[in-house]
């Protein structure tokens, strides 16, 4: 604590809030071309430049492991997915009559206020003595070194510390795929009368 | 249309695939000193999967990699995670702490963790690539 307040706090974040800022711009006009792009398959490019984007903001705040599943999951695999059901579905989009545009910019406009004004209150990025930074991290930090003995705090929450958990989301994800299976699977039973 | 047409994917994939797979094992074992674990290794292998599926197409696959044996892998993934749970119980202790696995506290505790997230890096491989294949014309053409 003692030597960031002698660095000036604004050469320690420079890089981290320009970054942050200038991968938020992006984002924010990508977010319109995937609402304004005319066909799916300009919205599925769009939303992958996005994935790839958020990863870099997620490495920013100091999370490669999830930057890693946003860029491998949200770039490539469900972009992947996905261009195979717009295969199916075909490219063009269906032009309804109704348009929803000014109750939903009102609605996002209020959104965007109450966020803000809810933002204020929340402690700064970073921030000690806040109830995150006080209570379970915490006894990680401590008793990870001679309980676990693995330099990956990451790992050791989510395999030991928390390993039933993380049963739980395997089973989840297990249960995902067999769900899937189930219900587009017609190759056992595609000759029952329908 | 697909990439199977075009004979500059068909000779340039090859190169790459090995390197994803190596990059996947990466993650996979040292999920414990840097960032990353049974979750990114298993999509960095599906993606891979994916990738060969992509550009030469069903029909090489297709005997070894199907809707039975990926079931199977996705199960026998959980299977494991389970049975090491279930192995420091009998030894006395409670579910899923691996401290009891080996004489030494430390080097136990690491067997488990490598263990569950081989389990892991299975079940989510073979899921995703499941929940790939599914999506395909096939499956759409019921009526």
């Amino acid at each position: 604590m003692s030597y960031l307040s002698e660095i000036p706090e604004s050469f320690i974040f420079d890089f981290t809030i320009f970054s942050t800022f200038f991968i938020g711009i992006i984002l924010i006009f990508t977010t319109i071309q995937i609402i304004r792009s005319k066909s799916f398959i300009n919205s599925l490019i769009f939303l992958s430049i996005f994935s790839t984007f958020i990863s870099l903001f997620y490495l920013n705040l100091d999370a490669p492991a999830v930057a890693m599943t946003e860029i491998a999951l949200g770039a490539c695999l469900s972009t992947c997915v996905l261009l195979k059901i717009v295969k199916v579905i075909g490219s063009e989009h269906d032009k309804s009559e109704i348009s929803y545009k000014i109750p939903a910019s009102i609605l996002s406009f209020l959104l965007i206020i109450t966020l803000c004004y809810f933002g204020l209150d929340m402690p700064n990025f970073g921030a000690e003595q806040t109830p995150l930074q006080e209570n379970i991290s915490k006894y990680y930090i401590d008793n990870t070194t001679h309980l676990i003995g693995i330099p990956s705090m990451v790992a050791a929450v989510l395999a030991s510390f928390r390993g039933f958990d993380t049963l739980g989301e395997t089973i989840v994800i297990l249960i995902a795929g067999l769900g899937i299976l189930l219900i587009m699977n017609n190759k056992t039973n595609s000759d029952e009368p329908h | 249309m697909s990439l199977t047409n075009f004979p500059i994917f068909r000779s340039i994939i090859p190169v790459y695939i090995p390197y994803i797979f190596v990059y996947g094992f990466y993650i996979q074992i040292n999920g414990k000193v840097s960032p990353g674990g049974g979750f990114q290794a298993g999509v960095i292998f599906a993606s891979a999967l994916i990738l060969i599926n992509q550009v030469f197409g069903d029909r090489r696959f297709s005997k070894y990699i199907n809707n039975i044996s990926l079931t199977l892998c996705a199960v026998s993934g959980v299977t494991i995670y389970f049975l090491t749970g279930l192995t420091s119980l009998i030894f006395d202790a409670n579910f899923l702490d691996y401290s009891v696995l080996f004489e030494n506290t430390k080097t136990a505790q690491k067997i488990g963790i490598f263990t569950i997230e081989i389990g892991v890096g299975i079940t989510v491989s073979s899921v995703m690539y499941l929940i790939y294949d599914l999506f395909s014309i096939d499956s759409f053409r019921h009526e």
